[in-house]
Parts: structure tokens; sequence; C-alpha cells
């Protein structure tokens, strides 16, 4: 198929989309909690894979290489976020209380936490919200490895890390969702 | 946040799952609790990971990406092509062929001439190069360096010690002309984007 779409044939695009837009999308929701977002990261990813189709090369697997250009926009995004929720905390330059006041909130919006809101509710459950606690580093390493069921070798390619890095990436995720269900199970048997 | 037990290493749950542990950590589990509890609870957590559903974008979302899209056609391999056949190209090649022919002919008709040139060619190539290696030589022994060469190659040690000084020196060249000429490792195309 990718063979096909090197040769500029416009339905093998369409069937490139079609066979890898569910778990893409998946994964980016799961990371970013917001459906909108999450489609517009999603489409983003698939404009550039298709716009560098000609570029790709075979030796590495095409399912690897878009879960690793979709992996890297919602990582990018998280970022992008974390920077703007700091300044929610009021510019760094100001000085006195009512400067942190005035210029706090501009970034950032109540719309997003509603959107947030949202989508925390579309993807119920413990386990999701146990996993949207997780660092992103992590999130991205467990959701690709137990819900994409991809290999440690694979994860470490996609996302350039070492294989170690990758395995204790893992087993950190599953430290903390262990110690989050325990913890939510211990709180209803109360 | 606290690790539930120091028991059991990564490995060791993983194992726990494909049914490869250890024997001595299958009896360990038999007697601790807290190993019991968390792998029972990381079974937990792989099987709800494992029944996570998917989601999918909204409708529309390929025509989306397609009108965003450029498809790249390849460009097309060229093709040899013959050059147009002028007046004065087909003479060119008609007098070229005639002159094969001629040559072919000729060569039939006088073989005993053509084997006599070819003889005289021969010999006279021998001689030029036998001459040509003893002038060398000649130039060769008259050279300074060549008596201590020489003298060299009467001790075998020091013969050898040359030996591999000169392979050394040539596996280095290899090397280094080897790292010249390898284009540094750069992220491939795939890992750009």
């Amino acid at each position: 198929m990718v063979a096909l779409a090197k040769d500029g044939v416009d339905e093998a695009y369409r069937e490139l989309v079609h066979r890898y837009e569910r778990p893409v999308f998946s994964l980016v929701f799961r990371m970013v909690r917001n459906r909108e977002l999450a489609e517009d990261l999603a489409q983003e990813t698939f404009v550039k894979v298709l716009n560098a189709i000609q570029s790709y090369r075979p030796e590495f697997k095409f399912s690897s290489w878009v879960f690793k250009i979709a992996n890297n926009a919602a990582i990018d995004h998280l970022r992008k976020r974390e920077l703007d929720t700091l300044s929610l905390e009021g510019s760094p330059h100001a000085d006195t209380p009512e400067l942190i006041e005035a210029t706090a909130r501009q970034i950032g919006g109540r719309g997003e936490n509603q959107l947030d809101e949202v989508a925390n509710r579309e993807l119920g459950g413990t386990i999701e919200d146990a996993i949207a606690k997780l660092r992103p580093e992590y999130r991205s390493c467990i959701l690709l490895r137990h819900v994409e069921g991809r290999s440690y070798e694979e994860i470490a390619e996609m996302l350039s890390l070492p294989l170690g890095t990758v395995k204790t990436y893992i087993h950190r995720a599953r430290n903390e969702l262990r110690i989050l269900l325990r913890d939510v199970r211990e709180v209803r048997d109360e | 946040m606290k690790s539930l037990t120091n028991h059991l290493t990564a490995d060791d749950v993983d194992a726990f799952h494909t049914e490869s542990l250890r024997s001595e950590m299958r009896i360990h589990l038999g007697t601790c609790e807290d190993c019991r509890r968390l792998v029972v609870l990381d079974r937990e957590v792989l099987s709800k990971m494992n029944r996570l559903p998917s989601y999918g974008p909204q409708a529309g979302f390929a025509d989306r990406i397609m009108a965003r899209v450029e498809i790249a056609v390849p460009a097309p391999v060229p093709v040899l092509s013959f050059p147009k056949l002028t007046t004065r190209r087909v003479g060119a090649l008609a007098a070229l062929a005639a002159g094969m022919i001629i040559s072919v002919a000729w060569s039939a008709a006088n073989r005993a001439v053509l084997d006599g040139w070819l003889h005289g060619a021969e010999s006279a190539l021998w001689s030029a190069g036998a001459t040509l290696w003893q002038q060398t030589l000649a130039v060769m022994t008259a050279t300074s360096w060549f008596e201590s060469l020489r003298q060299l190659s009467g001790a075998p040690v020091r013969l050898a010690a040359v030996a591999i000084v000169v392979i050394g020196s040539y596996a280095g060249g290899v090397v280094a002309l080897r790292r010249l000429v390898t284009p540094a490792a750069g992220p491939g195309a795939n890992a750009l984007l």
C-alpha cells in the first residue's frame, strides 16, 4: 500500500488513512484528552506522513513511523501547554500582587478546562483516569506497549529512546497504575 | 510514590505474566502476600488496558486530510531514445558500416600480412618492456638508498619490522580514507518529521 502511495495512487493514500486513523487518534486522544485537539493533531500527523511519503524508508516499519510522528505531535503539544499553564500563575516579571493578578489567566482559559472535563468524562473509567495522571513520557510508552501492543524494541525505535529507558518507563508507569488502582479500591472499600 | 514490594524485579513481573517465572520466585510468591498482591494487581492493570476501547475521529477525517495533501507523482524514469535520423547522421552511419565491412573483408583476404604485423608489434612491445625494466633496475641500484634497503633485507627481524610498519601505515591510511569518505551519520528521512 505504501508502494502504491509512493507511485501517487490517490486510493492508496486514503487506504493508509483508514487503516491507521483509529489507532493514531486513540493514542493522541489518550495523550491530550481533548477530542477536537486530538483530531487536529491526528490530522497534522497524517498530512505530514503523506506529504513526506516519498522520503519514507522501507527499512523502518510504516506504522512505527506514523506512531512516532503522532506521539511527537502530542508530546510537543503537552510541553507547550505546560508552558502556557505556567503563565496562569502570572508573568514572571510581575512583582506586585496586582500585576500578578493582571497578567494571570491571559493564556489558557476556562474554555480549555471545560473541554478537558468533557474529554475526561468521555475517557471515563478508573484506568483511563490513572493513565492521564502519568507523566507524558510514561503515558506514551505504556499506551504503545499495552494498548497498541508494540514491542519494547519498536517503542525504543519510535521514541528514539534507549531500550532500557523504555523498559524503565513502562515498569514505573505500571507501578504507578497499580498504586493508583489500589488506592482507588481502598477508598471504595472504606 | 512507594513501590508495592521490593522482592520482585520488573522482569520477574513480566515473567509472571508469560508464565516463565523462575521456580524460586514462584515459591516466593506462594509465601509472600505483598508480592502476590502486586502480581494480581499488575495482571488487573494489564487486563484493563487490553480492554480499553479504540476511538475514531469524526466522519470525513480522510477527506479533510486529502484536501491538505499534495499527491506526489514520482518523476518519470527517463527512457533511452535514439537521436533523430538526419541525412548527415545516416551518411556517417553508412560510412562507418562500409568502413567496418571493408576492414573485415581486407583482414580475411590478407591474413598473412596481418599476422606478420601482429607478430612484429608483439616482439617490439616485449623488447621495449624488457629495456624499460632493465633501465628501471639500473636506476634503482644506482640510488643511494638501494644499498641500505638491500642490507635491511638481509636481516629477517628488521625486514619483518619494516613490513609491519608498512602494513600498519597502509591500514591506517585505509581507515582514515574510510572516515573521510563516509558521510556523517544523521537522522534518516523518517526521523526528520
